[in-house]
């Protein structure tokens, strides 16, 4: 297990970047990702970047459209992107991660994954396994995009 | 008045924090320009070296995507919404998580890794005899996750099988192999799918067996098998893994790849038959097969992953005595009957015919034959008739009916001044098969009563005497 986690991601000891959810957050992504079950589930995080940190306020449950085989793969609208991003900007926030679901399949971004994805994001993976989640990890990929960095998520109860 | 070129959230970071500048140029390319020139560092995440868009990044115009329109020669007109969008998709491994956990040990080889396993996932090979090597092969190949495996055999499980054979246990006795093989295999993968060819591999459906699978594996035990093997491999352009052993001898090559020797460019013809003993008569130190065998899987999978320096073109020699790996060059031969440039061999033959097995010949003479029960009630009466035992001296210290003759197998034809050619001789092996060939050379030989004792000595070991070691 620890041996695929070093081709693809590395854990970054103290130099981690963090994301902090509400549990509200966390839970409404689980929900997505069972409900959707055996499909996989995407959405986004909108929230606020700082330095080595982002903290996240809202979970927005979005469509997958890929048509062909949604149980291995998810695919976002770019319109649908656009037009978040446009709802993000307008209350002062930004897209700060970007949620999916492994039915079956651990909680470890994929090649696929790591092939598709943007510096700067958070990338929450959930495993779902036969309909309930079992765990989920988020994680951040290096600038040279070789690889994924695992991220801290620090849980709160709400913002003060 | 200017366009508008909105920045996404992720890239940000080096705009310090715009999420949009205004834009005056008159192409998609001109404005990416304008962009990079006020925020350098940017350009890297969006294009690759060779000046493209990066094939994850998406520039939408008024919300059309650029790729649908004239792509970064799209033209801006005034007051256009210019967008950066990534492309947000992502998906699971194509390997499971139970995959992901059972080769764990693969997957941390950079050679191996995940695509590499995804290779050994999709192969297909079909191993031809599940016995002394087939077992190692088989069994290595399963746990390696080899996709399919298709085994050929049409033999039962036999005792003395299980002193090199580790794919039986005791419980398979009589059993068939490849269904015995099967559940053995399942047990240790699960996840691989498994062929049964319960037959006998011939010339008529040699081709339809093999044209299947990516890689065939030599694990045949005679000369008509291994040429008909090799012939069909060649006529369907499939890389053979050849592997043999005798005694304390064996030997590992890749047949028929990458434009390397075929079996025959090395032994045109077969050996005369009788000359060389096979297992049952010479032996073969149970270890033997496991060692070869496990090559042959060596080399298997590094023919799927395409890594390392294969057997191709190279003869490896193994003296387990001496301990010795020795290897010889061996080179295609273009004047080769089937893999040659002009080859006369277009389709496969009557393989027994070219080893020397004439079938017909020997159909034509039959055996009479006697069994335990006759023998045993002729020699109650008190009759003696003359009981030739054609059995190694070693089988012989195992295990003998009393007042028997001994003349080993190959002996026979240069003693036959000793045998009576007009008395009665019934003639025994262990189970029957080298007795029925010595009675059919008796026979061209003039002997006129000649009987084989049908099941040898281990048939009057189970129902005549059993004081007499089975082996």
């Amino acid at each position: 297990m620890i041996q695929v986690n070093v081709i693809l991601a590395q854990d970054f000891g103290i130099n981690m970047t963090e994301i902090v959810l509400t549990q509200d957050i966390i839970n409404s992504f689980l929900k997505h990702g069972e409900e959707e079950y055996p499909f996989e589930c995407c959405g986004f995080i909108l929230g606020h970047f700082f330095d080595r940190k982002s903290v996240g306020i809202e979970y927005i449950a979005v469509t997958n459209t890929n048509e062909e085989n949604k149980d291995r793969r998810f695919l976002i609208d770019p319109i649908v992107y656009q037009d978040t991003e446009d709802m993000a900007d307008e209350n002062g926030l930004s897209i700060i991660c970007i949620v999916h679901s492994h039915p079956n399949h651990p909680d470890r971004p994929s090649e696929f994954d790591r092939n598709h994805a943007w510096p700067g994001f958070s990338y929450i993976i959930m495993s779902i396994n036969k309909g309930v989640y079992t765990c989920y990890r988020s994680w951040k990929l290096n600038e040279d995009r070789t690889k994924f960095i695992k991220e801290k998520i620090t849980i709160i109860k709400e913002y003060a | 008045m200017a366009s508008t070129l909105k920045i996404p959230s992720p890239l940000r970071r080096f705009t310090n924090g715009d999420a949009s500048i205004n834009v005056n140029e008159n192409s998609i390319r001109e404005v990416l320009n304008e962009l990079f020139s006020k925020y350098p560092d940017i350009k890297k995440h969006l294009m690759e070296d060779d000046d493209k868009l990066r094939n994850f990044v998406n520039i939408f115009i008024n919300g059309e995507n650029i790729r649908q329109k004239e792509g970064l020669n799209t033209q801006v007109n005034n007051k256009s919404d210019i967008r950066i969008i990534p492309s947000i998709a992502g998906g699971v491994s194509d390997l499971t998580q139970e995959e992901l956990i059972r080769y764990s040990r693969h997957l941390s080889l950079p050679e191996v890794g995940i695509a590499g396993q995804k290779k050994i996932k999709a192969s297909k090979v079909l191993v031809v005899g599940v016995g002394g090597l087939g077992s190692p092969v088989s069994l290595y190949l399963a746990a390696a996750g080899v996709g399919t495996i298709g085994l050929v055999d049409f033999d039962v499980v036999d005792v003395s099988n299980l002193q090199r054979q580790v794919l039986f246990g005791i419980d398979q006795k009589d059993k068939s192999k490849i269904q015995s093989a099967k559940e053995r295999l399942n047990n240790l993968n699960p996840l691989t799918m498994y062929n049964l060819h319960e037959v006998a591999l011939s010339s008529e459906n040699a081709l339809n067996i093999i044209k299947d699978y990516d890689i065939v594996i030599d694990g045949t035990d005679n000369f008509p098998t291994r040429y008909l093997v090799n012939d069909a491999c060649v006529l369907l352009g499939k890389p053979n893994v050849y592997g043999s052993i005798y005694r304390f001898d064996g030997q590992v090559s890749i047949f028929n790849y990458n434009k390397g020797p075929c079996y025959r460019c090395l032994y045109p013809s077969p050996p005369p038959p009788g000359l060389v003993p096979s297992c049952a008569e010479g032996g073969v130190l149970g270890v033997l097969p496991g060692i070869i065998g496990t090559l042959q899987a060596n080399e298997a999978l590094k023919i799927i992953l395409n890594i390392g320096n294969l057997m191709v073109n190279r003869f490896l020699l193994f003296d387990a005595l001496a301990m010795e790996f020795s290897e010889l060059k061996i080179v295609k031969d273009n004047n080769c009957v089937v893999c040659g440039t002009n080859p006369t061999i277009t389709k496969l033959i009557d393989y027994k015919q070219f080893c020397g097995i004439s079938k017909e010949e020997d159909d034509k003479l039959e055996i009479d034959e006697i069994s335990v029960y006759e023998l045993d009630s002729i020699l109650r009466k008190g009759k003696t008739p003359l009981i030739l035992d054609v059995r190694e001296e070693h089988e012989v210290k195992i295990a003998k009916i009393e007042g028997t003759i001994h003349i080993p197998m190959k002996e026979v034809e240069n003693r036959l001044d000793e045998l009576d050619s007009n008395g009665e001789i019934i003639v025994h092996c262990k189970s029957g098969a080298r007795s029925a060939k010595i009675c059919k050379l008796l026979m061209k030989h003039k002997y006129k009563d000649v009987k084989n004792l049908k099941g040898g000595i281990l048939e009057w070991s189970k129902n005549i005497d059993p004081k007499i070691s089975q082996y």
